[in-house]
């Protein structure tokens, strides 16, 4: 209570960790023409274009989110992204969580703000997949689990997800039809993203036949395999405005992590580490998840973003897919969730994904998301999520 | 002076687990003597108390299915048994993944009982450490 009287002053008496000046993405989808590195200039050359007075050479550190080098045959993405935006020799170095790689690099640059290290710090995300077929993507992704039993035992990711899904269905009652919304609406959102990877309404029938991958997961439940790459430049927020006229701010950040194996949590359909990530960062920014404007979560498959409603606190325990049943997560909706239109649709390039949340999160308080723009916005959540859930970050961004 | 250094106790590492498989065709884990706290494959440490403190368990053989899922895609170590079944079951506190082997899926529930087979395999192929033969545990449906 104390603390909702603070607030009547405004976001002055928030705490402002760390500022993002300006944030760029490449598009998302199969860019056979671009590699890696060539994305992330990409999405460096938009941020670059909304900044003034900022040379390269005012960068003092690099964080770089990449899932997996199998796909390029390529670590060192530290250095690479270093040399290629020429930004050497600014110390530079990968960040790996999997999924999460990307928020994790921008929670670092966060930190190194905080600390005072560095005034300003770029963070990066990238994945290049689709040079690899199905089967290596579903290989590459399972490094991920438990190896010991779960990829001994043929526990591929989206049946890693597809087990959290039977668990919810068979105790609450949602249903395959309930994650159809999910996907329906990302591919919705996503229609008016002009970067985004899918541009295709679906049906609820489409849904629904769509091809089994893992039951009761249907190719429509899954995000799409993608290339792509997003990046955030963050500075320290007293001098932000040299920068640009209009930085926001993150506010609040939460860190957790569980079980790398699914099999051993009490509840496999409870991510527990977004909800303790999400808790973290409410309290640092002294928010209820009431006063949140929009969200950008991790619908790797469809099923999670119902996770999520529950471990975000938007709804209660167990009832994640009534919220989707209502409709109340549309854009215009009671608390809009992937405006963006998610992994589902905007796209999913693995270790990209955390920043791209941040970039729609930037562009929205910003009002310059175009067609997709949620109206009033003033806090915005990012959830990102890696292996099962098993880590997990949520950052809260504001004007 | 000198540090005492000591490596994990060998009789409850992942090793362990696998030895215990292929030679005795027995799932074993680890209980901790001073918390009680059950884990499968082992651990050289309680992850609740970390005491070292451990006496070795076997899986009982009677599990029940906590969720379950028929996988049509998969990598290629795995494309040759699609589609399968994958499971996460309860034996008594203790839970593990594993393959359904043997059941029509229309048969399988949450809360069905199942049963751990094992098979000794006398060698291992592939750079993954898979068997040309699948896993080497799996379970199936109780009574069938």
């Amino acid at each position: 209570m104390e603390k909702k009287k603070d607030r009547k002053f405004g976001l002055g008496k928030l705490r402002k960790l760390a500022a993002v000046v300006a944030s760029g993405m490449s598009k998302i989808g199969r860019r056979p023409e671009l590699t890696g590195r060539e994305l992330v200039l990409e999405a460096f050359m938009e941020a670059l274009d909304f900044t003034r007075n900022l040379e390269r050479k005012d960068i003092g550190a690099i964080y770089v989110g990449s899932q997996s080098e199998t796909y390029e045959h390529q670590i060192m993405y530290g250095s690479l992204v270093a040399d290629w935006l020429g930004l050497l020799p600014s110390g530079s170095l990968r960040v790996e969580g999997c999924a999460a790689a990307g928020a994790l690099a921008f929670r670092q640059a966060v930190i190194d703000i905080m600390s005072g290290l560095h005034d300003v710090v770029l963070a990066c995300g990238v994945e290049k997949m689709s040079l690899r077929t199905t089967a290596e993507v579903t290989d590459a992704l399972m490094s991920a689990s438990e190896s010991t039993l779960e990829q001994y035992s043929g526990l591929t990711f989206p049946a890693i997800y597809a087990l959290m899904a039977t668990s919810h269905m068979a105790r609450y009652g949602s249903t395959e039809q309930d994650m159809a919304q999910i996907a329906i609406k990302n591919h919705e959102n996503a229609l008016m993203n002009p970067k985004a990877h899918i541009k295709k309404p679906i049906s609820e029938s489409e849904v629904l036949s769509s091809r089994v991958v893992a039951t009761p997961l249907k190719l429509y439940d899954c995000s799409p395999i993608s290339d792509g790459a997003a990046v955030a430049i963050l500075a320290n927020p007293e001098i932000a405005k040299h920068f640009t006229d209009s930085p926001t701010f993150v506010v609040g950040m939460g860190h957790e992590t569980d079980t790398i194996g699914l099999y051993e949590r009490e509840d496999v359909a409870w991510p527990a580490a977004v909800f303790g990530a999400c808790n973290e960062a409410y309290k640092m920014a002294g928010v209820e998840p009431t006063e949140i404007s929009f969200a950008e979560v991790h619908d790797c498959f469809t099923i999670n973003e119902i996770l999520a409603y529950e471990a975000c606190g938007f709804v209660e325990r167990g009832r994640g897919h009534l919220l989707a049943r209502q409709g109340e997560t549309k854009i215009g909706g009671k608390i809009p969730v992937n405006p963006s239109g998610g992994l589902k649709a905007r796209g999913h390039p693995v270790g990209a994904t955390g920043l791209c949340q941040i970039y729609e999160l930037h562009l929205q308080l910003l009002g310059e998301a175009g067609g997709r723009q949620v109206e009033n916005t003033k806090f915005a959540l990012a959830v990102n999520e890696g292996g099962s859930n098993a880590v997990a970050t949520a950052h809260i961004l504001s004007k | 002076m000198q540090r005492h250094t000591s490596s994990p106790n060998e009789n409850f590492t992942i090793q362990s687990f696998f030895d215990a498989l292929r030679n005795q065709g027995i799932l074993i884990g680890a209980l901790c003597n001073r918390c009680g706290w059950k884990m499968l494959p082992p651990r050289p440490a309680c992850t609740k108390c970390f005491s070292t403190e451990l006496q070795r368990l076997q899986l009982p053989k009677s599990g029940k299915v906590i969720s379950f899922s028929e996988v049509h895609v998969s990598s290629d170590a795995f494309s040759r048994y699609v589609p399968y079944i994958v499971a996460i079951a309860d034996f008594d506190g203790i839970r593990i993944p594993g393959m359904i082997k043997n059941a029509n899926v229309k048969k399988v529930r949450v809360g069905a009982l199942v049963e751990v087979r094992t098979k000794a395999l006398s060698k291992i192929s592939g750079a993954d450490g898979l068997s040309q033969d699948g896993p080497e545990y799996w379970f199936e449906l109780a009574g069938e």
